[in-house]
Order: C-alpha cells, then structure tokens, then sequence
C-alpha cells in the first residue's frame, strides 16, 4: 500500500471517530434539551387545563355533577376549539377492598381509564398536584399528565411527544451526512497535498533506482528545508560518496590492467628476443659475427629482465604495507650515497654532480629516499647532454634534483610518474629503462608522505622537487 | 631468381635484429625501421617489397597507419605484436593485414607463415634453385644438373620444405607435420627413412644435416 494511501486511510478513521463521538454528544444534548422543552411545553398546557377545569367545574362539592363534567368536556371545549386529547374519568370503589372501578365521562384518547391508571406517575412537584409519566405507544412516545380531584374524578392529558424523537433522528442524519461530505472533501485535499508532499520522495526512489543500475551521476532536487528535504540531501551526498568511490575504484582497476598489459609487453619483448635468437643458435647455421651478436642480445635481454624483475620486487615491496624504518639522517650522507652509486653513469656521460647543502636533516628510510634519489639523478642523466650537470640541493625541508637537458613536455609530466611510461621509447630503452624507475620513485615518495613537484621547461631542463611537510 | 623483399618495422632493436638475421638466412633481403613515421617516409621513394612485418606499437606512426600505406603500395602485411587481446587482432584482421603473430613467436612459425603470405600473393616464383637442383613446384620435378631425378610425391615434399627452409634445422616433428600433415599418425622414423632417400637419390649425404637433438637441415 502506498504511504499516502496509509495516511489518508489513519486520519480518516481517527477524524471518522472523533467526528463520531462529537456528533453523539451534541446529539444527546440536543435531544435532551428538546425533550425538556417538551415537557414544559406539555406540562403548561396541562397546567391550563387542569386549571380551568379545576375552576369552570367547582369539583370541591361532596357530589360528582357528571351531567356538567360531560358538557365541559364534549361540547363546552370543543366549541371553544380547544381540542385535546383528554381522558376523563369517575373512580369509584363499587364493590370496596380495593377494586375499582372507572366510569369514563369522555375519551378523546385511544388508551381506556384501566390502561392509564395503571402507569406509574412521578410527581410533578407543584402545587396543583399534577403528576407525569412517559409512556411508548406503538413507535410513538407520549407524555401523560394526571390530576387527580375530589370524588374519585381523574382527568388525564396526553401530549404527543413523538417530534421531538423524529426532530433528533433528522438531525443526526443531517449531521452524519455533512459530517461525511467534510471528510470526503477532507480526503481529496489531504490526498492532493500528500501527493505534493510526497513527490520528493518519488524523486528520490527513481534516482536511487537509476543509481542501482550504474548512473552515478544523477542527484535529487531539494524542494523543502523539512525532513524529506534532509533526506535528499543526505541522499544527494551518498550518491557523491558512491560516485567518488566506484570512480576511484574503476580507476584502480584501470591502472591494474594498465599496468598488467605493460609489464606483459614489457617481459614478451625479451623473451621474444631471448627464445628467438636461442633458436636461431641452435638450428641455423650462422657466420661467427651473427652467432656473437645473437649472443650479445641475449646476455643483454637478460640483465634487461633482471632489472625489471628487482624493480618489480621492490614496487611489489613497497605496496605491501610494511614499516618505513625512518631515521634521521643528514642531507650530506644521502647525496654522498646517491653519488656514489651514480657514479659509472655520470662518468659514462662525462656529467658533474653538484651537492648543495647546509647540514639539512631529514626523517627518511635512508635505502629508499637513496633509491629516489639515484633513480632522479638517472632520469636526469637519460635526459641530459655529455658535458652537462646536475644539481643536488637540499633546502628547509625539500631536496630537488636539477638538470639541464631537455625538459619534459607539459601534457607528459603527469604520467611519467606511472608505471611503463616512457616519452621515447626507443631511446629509453637503448639506455636501459624499463619505465619503472620514477613509478617507484613516486610510490616511496607517497609512502613517506612526501610530495614530488616537476617543474619543466622544454629545452632547459628539469626540477624534481620532493617537498617534505 | 630475384630475393624476396620484405620490410620491417620495429622499435626493439633485439627483435628487429633477430628478424633480420633469421630472413637473411632464409634468403630475403631485409630492410629495418626502428621509426614509423621513419618508415613511411622512406617507403615514398622505394616501395619495392614483397611483404610488411609492422610492430603495432611503434613510434612515430602506429602499426595500424602503416597499414593504411601499405595498402596504398599493395604491399601484403604481416602483424608481429606483444598485443593479443581479440580487438587488436580483428582491428588488425579486418584493417587488410594478411596474418596476426603474437610475441613471442617461434622463428619456424614467422618464416612459414611469411612463406604463405608470399605464396597468396604470388610473389614466390614457381621455381626454386639451389645448389646444383633445379625444383619446380608446379610441376613437381626436380633435375639436377639438367636431369631430372624421379622422386616419391613424399620425398619431394620433404625436399621442397628442406630446400625452402635452407639453412634452418626443422625437428622431425615439425616436418612431419608439414609433409604429412597434422593428422599424420606414422613415426618420426618415416622421416629418416625418407631423408636417407633424398640423400641417395640426390647424392645430398653432406648437404642434408643431421642437427643432434634438433633435426635436419639443407645447408
């Protein structure tokens, strides 16, 4: 069930109910209200005519004029138009212990004297002695007044209160029909805000859909402050949290399969070169110059795999979560290191190192940052002139390397930090690259939360900057 | 008879190395590029070869541009790459190239596949000559000195393979599949059998070699 039918269904049955109970009170104070009125209605009229017969007839006498009682009655009244519903009677106790007897002067009723008399009576406490009863009578509802005068004459009036009951039914149906005509008006609106209330909510469910089958990118419009507003949002900045993540995640991914078909063209190309020339040794008949070259190529295709293979390891190293064991040491003894191990390729390329520093120290592991720093300075080399240098300077909190050579281009100094890159790979290669070296730099680099900045210009050279926090 | 002509370009000096000197023994004549664009220039002035081996992944001009230009000189190509996802091969396939080789790839496996290319595209002559052989494909012969020699159909399929793969020792496996087919279910004896036919036959004893844990090989 929709919620905006639940809605409308719980406040229709609880406005139903106190609609009920309202309407049932005002009823029953309506009605009684009425039927008070009726009664003193009633009982003025009664009291007049008791009166007047009390008076026009002079009953006080020791003997009952029944002549003069049956004309005051049947013609006297009548004449004066005042017509009633009387029951006069004479009670005698003819045969004495108790049993009565009723002479009945006139009837205007359809009850006989027996029938009335036999009614309990309330008194009416007044001073004529006038006593009431009600009394149901085929659906209809009565009032019954009585006095009782000297002689055993009784005279009885009865009043047809039956109006007042129809009166109360009227009015409870007119209630109960404007009550439900409310309600129906009720629903329609509430329905309608709800509808416009809700929609929102709609909203949100077919987005959250959407964004169930892979469309990231869509977000709710918020309407209202209120809560369903609060609920967009919050929805709006899950979707931005789940956007980011399965981003980054494909990302990732993207580069793992990057990185797996490059190292697999990295090791075929070798082994391609390694098996083939195996090969031709071995099944063809070669001059001796070709059988030393094929030789020579692999011997060197080999140390070409060793190194990618160590360069592996160490990447493979690092991105398992082990400890760096960072000590300090002073920017003096890493360039020392660094230099040294620099040492043939300078010299091969006729390079000078220049070390700049005012006894820096720094919180490094020393193996690694040395690793970085001889992987810089070769990469400074690889793009360097023979003859040029490069310099290695440390600062308040940074060491960069400098050289001269030529530049990277702008749009390639991002990725050259990622695994395989080359910018020539030919050339890269005859100077024994592999693409590895600034990957792993960048990824020790990361694991010291260290920053690395490349400033380049084409032509001049290039600044690697490790920016330590 | 005119060498065979073919063309590569390849950024691996190693590989483009071995290439070389593998079609060199095999009798082409090769040429080498270490460059796409380098290649593609060079091929505005001379584009006389019979056959393209392109690296897909070359600087410069990729492989699948090169293409594009060897078709324009009607040179067949040959695709040689580490690449070997299934788009790369269908782009290359049905881009006009002739065969798809994944590195790495037996020297064997190039050279007859280069073979066939040759053949489709009728640049092999019909008539081989070598040493003092005179073979004749199309009609199945072969004279020696002018005379010709009745050879079983096997032996001279066993000769053409030996006479077209000079110089390079084929396994007894490998010739068997090549003679007698795949489904071929005989013994690598047959070979030898058939080999010491030749030999006699064609008075080829120092010529046809027995490499020990290899094969034989026509030198």
């Amino acid at each position: 069930m929709k919620i905006r039918t639940k809605i409308v269904l719980i406040s229709s049955i609880a406005v139903l109910t106190a609609a009920f109970l309202v309407n049932a009170m005002v009823l029953w104070m309506t009605s009684k209200s009425w039927s008070n009125e009726a009664y003193a209605q009633a009982y003025q009229n009664s009291f007049v005519v008791m009166s007047e017969a009390e008076e026009g007839l002079n009953l006080s006498g020791s003997e009952v004029d029944k002549a003069r009682l049956e004309y005051y009655f049947k013609t006297y009244r009548l004449e004066n138009n005042q017509r009633d519903f009387y029951t006069v009677c004479i009670q005698e106790d003819t045969e004495g212990e108790g049993r009565m007897h009723y002479e009945e002067i006139y009837n205007h009723t359809i009850f006989s004297p027996q029938k009335l008399m036999s009614q309990t009576y309330t008194d009416c406490e007044d001073k004529m002695g006038i006593m009431y009863c009600s009394f149901e009578y085929g659906g209809g509802k009565y009032l019954i007044f009585r006095k009782s005068f000297a002689q055993g004459v009784e005279i009885f009036r009865i009043e047809d209160v039956t109006y007042v009951q129809q009166q109360a039914e009227q009015l409870a149906v007119s209630m109960g029909l404007s009550t439900l005509g409310i309600m129906a008006v009720m629903v329609l609106f509430l329905y309608l805000i709800l509808k416009r209330l809700l929609k929102p909510l709609q909203e949100l469910n077919e987005t959250a859909g959407q964004m169930a089958e892979g469309v990231y990118d869509r977000r709710v419009e918020i309407h209202t402050p209120d809560e369903i507003g609060q609920l967009g949002e919050s929805f709006n900045r899950m979707a931005e949290a789940v956007e980011m993540r399965t981003h980054s995640l494909e990302e990732s991914e993207k580069r793992k399969t990057l990185f797996m078909g490059n190292l697999t063209h990295e090791l075929k190309t070798p082994m391609t070169a390694i098996s083939g020339y195996a090969q031709m040794l071995l099944s063809m008949k070669l001059t001796p110059e070709d059988q030393e070259e094929a030789l020579h190529y692999i011997y060197e295709e080999c140390n070409r795999l060793e190194r990618l293979s160590k360069k592996m390891m160490k990447l493979l190293e690092l991105d398992q979560d082990t400890e760096l064991t960072c000590i300090d040491i002073s920017a003096e003894r890493l360039f020392e290191a660094a230099g040294k191990a620099c040492q043939v390729i300078l010299k091969e390329k006729q390079i000078t190192l220049e070390c700049i520093q005012q006894g820096e120290h720094f919180q490094v592991d020393p193996d690694l940052m040395t690793d970085v720093l001889i992987n810089l300075i070769d990469n400074g080399v690889k793009a360097s002139e023979p003859g040029s240098k490069i310099i290695l300077r440390a600062g308040e909190n940074y060491i960069e390397v400098q050289d001269f050579g030529r530049g990277i281009p702008q749009e390639e100094q991002e990725k050259i930090l990622e695994p395989f890159y080359m910018i020539d790979k030919s050339r890269s290669r005859k100077s024994g690259g592999a693409g590895l070296g600034l990957a792993l730099t960048a990824m020790i680099v990361k694991r010291h939360n260290v920053s690395l900045r490349i400033e380049s210009k084409e032509g001049e050279g290039s600044r690697m900057i490790l920016q330590f926090v | 008879m005119a060498k065979n002509r073919i063309v590569i370009v390849e950024d691996e000096d190693a590989i483009a190395r071995m290439i070389a000197m593998n079609l060199k023994v095999a009798n082409y004549d090769t040429q080498v590029y270490f460059d796409g664009a380098e290649a593609a220039s060079a091929l505005e002035t001379d584009h006389a070869y019979d056959l393209a081996l392109l690296d897909v992944m070359v600087p410069g001009m990729d492989g699948f541009a090169l293409l594009e230009i060897m078709k324009l000189y009607q040179i067949p190509v040959i695709f040689l790459t580490a690449k070997d996802d299934l788009a790369s091969k269908i782009q290359g396939l049905t881009g006009g190239a002739e065969d798809y080789i994944v590195k790495p790839f037996e020297v064997l496996e190039l050279l007859v596949r280069i073979e066939k290319v040759l053949e489709r595209s009728n640049k092999v002559s019909h008539v081989l000559k070598i040493l003092n052989m005179e073979i004749n494909f199309e009609e199945h012969t072969v004279r020696q000195n002018g005379q010709e020699v009745a050879l079983k159909p096997m032996e001279f399929e066993l000769l053409a393979v030996l006479a077209k793969n000079k110089n390079i020792a084929i396994s007894r496996e490998n010739l068997l599949k090549m003679v007698w087919g795949i489904d071929y279910l005989g013994e690598t004896r047959t070979v030898d059998v058939h080999i010491g036919q030749l030999r006699k036959k064609l008075g080829l004893g120092g010529q046809i070699k027995t490499i020990s844990k290899v094969g034989y090989r026509l030198e």
